[in-house]
Parts: C-alpha cells; sequence; structure tokens
C-alpha cells in the first residue's frame, strides 16, 4: 500500500501556476527529497498534502485512500515557519501537540517524556518555551512533528536554521522513523542532506516537475562530461557532442571539458583513445554531486532565485 | 455536523486558549478590579469627599430685628449649622467696609489661617425699608439661602402689612396661607422605568466590558499563532474551522467566567450594602428573573459575543503585532462603546427611549441595547431584532471563516484597513483558497 499517492495535481494562485501536474508517490519506509529553489512550488505542495490548501486539479490520496482530514493523525509535519507558544512548558507543548494528534492524555505524556530524554531535555521539560535557546525550541518543535509517530513524515525545510548538532539529530531522527517504517517527504534546497537522506528525489522547477527518481539517476544525468588533456582536438571522436578547451596550449597539450552522447560512457571513449593512439596525457571523469545535477537539471528553468538556492 | 475527532479538535484548543487566559495578570485584574471598583467607590469616596467640618453663619443684624428670627430658622432647617457670634470688627464696620474685613475669611489663600466655612449675612440697619441684604458664602451655597430669603420676606411682608393696618395675627395669618399639598413618591424612589431597566442595564454594561476584555485576549492569542509561525503547524493537525471553533469556545469560557464572577459580585454587593445605600435589592432582582430576561440575556450575549470575537478574527488573523491589531480595533470599539454607555444611561434615567428604539436596530449595538431593554421594549421588536441578530451571525460567520482561511498563511498581505478590504473582496468572490 502507497502511504501517498499525488496524481496531476495543479494549482493557479491568480496567473501564477504554483504547482503544475505534480505526480508521485512514497511506500512506508522511504525517504523521498523533495527538491528545488526557492518558489519552485514545493511548499505549496505540502500544504496540498496537508489539505490546508486546495488543488485546482488532480487527486491526492492518503494511506491508499483519498485524503481526508482524518488521515492527519497519522501525519508528522514540520512547516518551514516554525513556532511555539511561548508561555507554554516543553511538555506541555509536546502533550498538546500530541493530543491534536488523537493520543490519550496519558500516552501523550509518556511520549513526550521519553522525547524529551532522547533529545536531553529531560531537566528542562517544565521550563517555559520563552526561556529555550533557540537550538532547545528547534528540538522541542523536531519532537511535535514525532510525538505520535507518524506513519507519514512532511518536513518542509527542516533543515534551515538548524545547529550542526540538530542537523545531525533530525537526520538520525529521520531515518529513524524510516527504519520504523513510516514515509518520510521533506522538502530542502539543501542538497547535501537530500543526496545524503534521499532514496528519491523530485526536482521541481517553476511548478514543474524537472526529474523524478534515485539520487543516482539524477547524478547519471551529468555524468557524460570528461575531462582530457590531448595534443588533438576530441572534438571529431566518436560519442562526443561537445568539446570545450579549458587550457591554453602547453608543449602542444591542452584541456578539453568533453560532453559524451546520451548512452556513451567514458570508457568507451578511453578505449577509443587508446585503440587509435590518441596521445592522452590526462582523464578525469569528475564525480558529479546532486548540487551539480541540481543545477544542470532545474538551473535552466529556475527563476533567479531558485538559481541562487 | 462535526465528528467526535472534530470536536475533540475543538475543545483542546479551546482549553488551550482558556488556560493561557487564566495564566494572564489581567485576567485576573479584570476579574477582581471590576466588581472591586464601586465597592472602593461606594465606601471610600463618601469620605474622601465628605467635610467634618461644620457651617458656621455669621450674622450681622444693623436693624436689631431680625437676627433671633433667622436663627431660628437656619438651626430649624439644619441643626448641625453653628450660629458664630460676629467678631467686634465686623459689627462696628459700615455695610460698605465689609468686603475688606472679609478677605482673610473668604478668599483661599487667607482661609488656611482663618478657616472658615459657611455663610455671613449682613442686614443693613433700617431693614425693611432697605432691602438690600448681602451674603457671602466660603463654598457652594445650599438650602439654607432659601430659608435665609423666605425668612426675610416673611419678616418684611407681616411688617408691611401690619403697617398698613392690619391686626398682626391676621398679617401672620396671611402670610402664612398656603396649600396643603400631599407627595406620593414610588414605593422604592425609583420610576416604575428604572426599577424594570436597572437589573438588565446592569447587564448589558457588565457584557460590554466583558466583551471589550475577551476580545483583546482573542485578539492576542491569534496575533501569538501568526506572529509565532504556529498557524501552519495547527493547520496540519486541525482545520480552519476547528481553530476558529476552538477560539470562539474559549472566548466564550472566559467571558462566561468573567461575568459570572461580576453578576455574582454583583448580586452580593447588592444585598449586602443596598439597604445601607438605601437601594431596595428586591426589585432590582426580581427585574433579573422576568421570562424576557431569562430567555432573551442569554441569546443577546451569545450573539453579542459571537460578533465581537468575529470583528477580533478579521482583524486579528491580518496582524502580526498586537499593535498593529489593537490599532485596527481601536476605532470599532469606540464606535461601540460610546453610543452604548451613553445610551445605557439614558435607558436608567429612564429618558431618550426614542434613540435607543432607533439605534437597537443596528447590530453592533443590538445585544447591547436589547440586553438593557429587555423588559421595556415591545416583544416584537425584541423578536424581530433577535431575527435580525441571526442572520447577521450566519451571513458574518461564514465569511469571516472564509477571510481566516485565505488569510491565515498569508504573511504578504498589505497590512491596514486597506488591506482587509481586498481580502473581504477576495473573501466574498473565491469561496476556496
Amino acid at each position: 500500500m502507497t502511504v501517498l499517492d499525488i496524481r496531476n495535481v495543479s494549482k493557479t494562485f491568480g496567473t501564477k501556476q504554483a504547482v503544475k501536474e505534480l505526480n508521485f508517490s512514497l511506500s512506508p519506509g522511504e525517504i523521498f527529497g523533495f527538491l528545488g529553489g526557492n518558489g519552485a512550488g514545493k511548499t505549496t505542495s505540502l500544504r496540498m498534502i496537508l489539505d490546508i490548501i486546495r488543488p485546482d486539479t488532480g487527486s491526492i490520496a492518503l494511506f491508499g485512500e483519498p485524503a481526508q482530514k482524518e488521515h492527519h493523525a497519522n501525519i508528522g509535519f514540520l512547516p518551514e515557519e516554525r513556532g511555539l507558544y511561548r508561555n507554554m512548558t516543553a511538555l506541555e507543548t509536546l502533550i498538546y501537540f500530541g493530543r491534536l494528534k488523537n493520543l490519550s492524555q496519558r500516552e501523550a505524556r509518556t511520549r513526550a517524556q521519553d522525547i524529551l530524554n532522547r533529545f536531553d531535555l529531560t531537566a528542562e521539560s517544565n521550563k517555559k518555551v520563552s526561556d529555550f535557546s533557540k537550538g532547545m525550541a528547534q528540538k522541542v518543535q523536531i519532537g511535535t512533528a514525532l510525538i505520535h509517530q507518524p506513519k507519514l513524515l512532511i518536513l518542509d525545510e527542516p533543515f534551515s536554521g538548524l545547529d550542526p548538532i540538530n542537523q545531525t539529530l533530525l537526520e538520525h531522527e529521520i531515518t529513524n522513523a524510516a527504519q520504523n517504517g513510516a514515509a518520510v517527504l521533506f522538502s530542502t534546497h539543501i542538497m547535501q542532506h537530500a543526496e545524503r537522506l534521499s532514496d528519491r528525489i523530485l526536482i521541481l522547477a517553476r511548478g514543474e516537475t524537472r526529474f523524478h527518481g534515485t539520487v543516482q539517476e539524477a547524478l547519471h544525468q551529468i555524468s557524460n562530461t570528461i575531462t582530457l588533456t590531448t595534443r588533438t582536438d576530441p572534438s571529431s571522436l566518436p560519442g562526443i557532442t561537445q568539446a570545450t578547451p579549458l587550457t591554453q596550449e602547453d608543449n602542444g597539450w591542452s584541456q578539453w571539458a568533453v560532453t559524451l552522447t546520451s548512452g556513451q560512457s567514458a570508457e568507451n571513449v578511453l578505449l577509443h583513445c587508446t585503440q587509435n593512439a590518441i596521445p592522452l596525457k590526462g582523464f578525469e571523469q569528475p564525480k558529479p554531486s546532486l548540487h551539480d545535477a541540481f543545477i544542470r537539471i532545474a538551473g535552466d528553468a529556475a527563476s533567479p532565485s531558485e538559481q541562487a538556492a | 455536523m462535526f465528528s467526535r475527532t472534530s470536536l475533540r479538535h475543538i475543545w483542546l484548543i479551546a482549553l488551550r486558549d482558556f488556560q493561557q487566559t487564566l495564566r494572564t495578570k489581567s485576567f485576573w485584574l479584570t476579574v477582581v478590579f471590576v466588581p472591586l471598583f464601586p465597592l472602593l467607590m461606594g465606601s471610600v469616596m463618601p469620605r474622601l469627599i465628605h467635610d467634618t467640618a461644620p457651617e458656621q453663619t455669621i450674622i450681622l443684624d444693623k436693624s436689631g430685628t431680625v437676627a433671633p428670627t433667622l436663627e431660628q430658622a437656619i438651626r430649624k432647617d439644619d441643626p448641625t449649622i453653628q450660629i458664630t457670634p460676629p467678631p467686634a470688627a465686623l459689627t462696628a464696620a459700615e455695610p460698605d467696609q465689609l468686603a475688606p474685613l472679609l478677605k482673610p475669611y473668604l478668599s483661599p489663600e487667607k482661609s488656611v489661617e482663618h478657616p472658615f466655612k459657611g455663610y455671613i449675612i449682613a442686614i443693613p440697619a433700617t431693614f425693611p425699608q432697605d432691602p438690600h441684604v448681602q451674603i457671602w458664602v466660603s463654598h457652594s451655597p445650599g438650602s439654607i439661602l432659601t430659608i435665609i430669603k423666605a425668612t426675610l420676606a416673611h419678616d418684611m411682608r407681616v411688617k408691611g402689612m401690619r403697617d398698613a393696618g392690619l391686626p398682626p395675627e391676621t398679617a401672620i395669618q396671611i402670610n402664612g396661607a398656603a396649600p396643603s399639598i400631599g407627595l406620593h413618591l414610588p414605593e422604592h424612589g425609583l420610576s416604575a422605568d428604572m426599577l424594570r431597566n436597572i437589573g438588565p442595564t446592569a447587564l448589558a454594561l457588565m457584557l460590554l466590558i466583558s466583551t471589550i476584555f475577551t476580545t483583546q485576549w482573542l485578539l492576542q492569542a491569534l496575533v501569538e499563532e501568526r506572529s509565532g509561525k504556529l498557524l501552519e503547524a495547527l493547520l496540519s493537525s486541525v482545520s480552519v474551522d476547528h481553530i476558529m471553533l476552538g477560539k470562539l469556545l474559549a472566548a466564550l469560557m472566559s467571558l462566561c467566567l468573567l461575568f459570572g464572577t461580576w453578576i455574582t459580585a454583583g448580586i452580593s454587593l447588592l444585598t449586602h450594602f443596598g439597604p445601607q445605600l438605601g437601594v431596595e435589592p428586591a426589585p432590582i432582582l426580581a427585574s433579573l428573573l422576568t421570562p424576557r430576561v431569562l430567555i432573551g440575556a442569554p441569546f443577546f450575549f451569545l450573539t453579542g459575543a459571537t460578533l465581537m470575537a468575529m470583528i477580533a478574527f478579521a482583524v486579528g488573523v491580518r496582524c502580526d503585532t498586537t499593535r498593529e491589531a489593537q490599532g485596527m480595533l481601536a476605532p470599532i470599539l469606540v464606535a461601540l462603546i460610546l453610543p452604548v454607555e451613553t445610551l445605557l444611561q439614558l435607558t436608567v434615567a429612564g429618558v431618550a427611549t426614542q434613540s435607543i428604539s432607533q439605534l437597537r436596530w443596528v447590530p453592533l449595538w443590538t445585544p447591547f441595547l436589547n440586553l438593557s431593554q429587555l423588559n421595556s421594549a415591545p416583544l416584537w421588536e425584541l423578536l424581530v431584532q433577535g431575527g435580525e441578530m441571526l442572520v447577521v451571525c450566519a451571513i458574518l460567520v461564514p465569511l469571516i471563516n472564509r477571510l481566516f482561511r485565505h488569510s491565515i498563511l498569508d504573511y504578504s498581505a498589505a497590512p491596514g484597513w486597506k488591506g482587509m478590504k481586498a481580502a473581504l473582496l477576495h473573501a466574498i468572490k473565491n469561496r476556496d483558497a
């Protein structure tokens, strides 16, 4: 059974199309990275999943059924814009959010104490949130999304604003939740986290899906670039679409950035050079990052703010 | 209409907001201070304004004929007044020399050295042929002036009639002739209108004050959640309707607690201190137990609170700071308070019924003014105005709900009334967010 199934979902605000024909699904235990720059449509998509705003077209199914408010008891959500009730204690806050997720008072209290213990906040459990440091408040915020042990965990830009300690804590909690069978959907524009955590990713740009697949598949999209140091112009080699000189000639040797045609592998190019006695002083296949893949995939369609991200 | 889970969510939101309100000092100060204020005013103010120094009267009778009669009349009217023998300097002075001599007695600077409170009466030597009597007073004059005038007039007339040849007995008899008037006052010293309206008007006043406070608390709770970026997290668990209804319920709970405390305190004060102040509690309490009040008061209480809560929702959901929200709410509160406050006073006084009757049709004022008029307004008007309030609430609640839904996560909206107008128009045109 899929935890979340989104089919052809679109949303327009006035004349601006925020999300266009969005399609993806999530299975239990899967970690799904929802990537895009600022204004790409990530938050709008997450709000539609949570029924905070409604899609113009398309359908959203949760736990195998059309999405209903009742399903929200099984969803944990950490919004991008985060806050807490300043006059409530950490324990009261966690119990309140637990109770809103249909936990009994006793169960909410037990789980809240467990979370505070896990997050090293037991000594501060009865302190008002207003007396907390930013890092401590961040832990409580993360706790509010986890207290009811949700089957679907939705995190909107979860790492933004977190200190390194809490980033590690959150990564651990995400992995832990997935290992316990929860599907995790998180949006981010910080690619390192997505690369490290995601089983699958979806790249959005201007509301449109630019890529949907595994991180490896995304990386493969840019793995067709190699760097050659040779005495001849490599443009004429088979399976090469473009060759751009990177350095000036040095005793006849020049460095070239070479783009391979789709389906062509770097190994074939090397084999061809060896078999045809083409002199080579250097041959590099740079290891691509998801950041590079994101820039390549979303960059051409992204707004300035998205590119900056 | 609502599932069990929905009702649970509404209750949890209401309970949290209510508990937060109970934790504020301002709530408890409001609960205690409002009943305490009239009690303090009632017990302390008379002592503060009561001057224990007795009044004095100095009579400078140059004629030597009227002083005894005047003394007798003044003492009869007010036995506490002291008749002080005139100082020698004053007795020896001519009438036109008196004013500078009296300065030490009457000017504010000198009165510290010669504390004097009362009247100095100068009667000319040729009285009643010369009728120019002069009176100097140290403060606002009381009924003694009437007594002085009546006594001297009586003396003048009797002497005049005697000089005209009438026997003294006949002159006195003619001058003393007066009709016998039987004056019948209301049983409790108050008019029937006042008796009917005083209890319900007190309820209306309490509702007015309590709704102002609860509106402020509701506004603070809304602004806290909006500025604290809590709404999105809440909306992942509950719906906009749950948040609105929960907050409305919390406001009603605070209102009921305030209202209940004040009514209990009011009745206790009335029964304990009323008789001492000459106010009979029974008819006032009876005015609160009529069928009209028992049915009408909860209805107008609910509709009035709902109306004010909707105004708070409309303002609070669009403001990022309490100051901004209060700035927008202030003109609405002034528009509510000033006319209602004035009209409630007129209701108690039993006047201006025409203007109240007309203004009762304005929905902003209907609950408060109708509450004060429950025992005296025509029944058909109360029923029609009750229907009007239901219609207003039926239009306002879904509209504000839509505005709330549209504005709740819109942090880029234009502030102030311009933004409010645009959001309202948007909410009217668009059913869904």
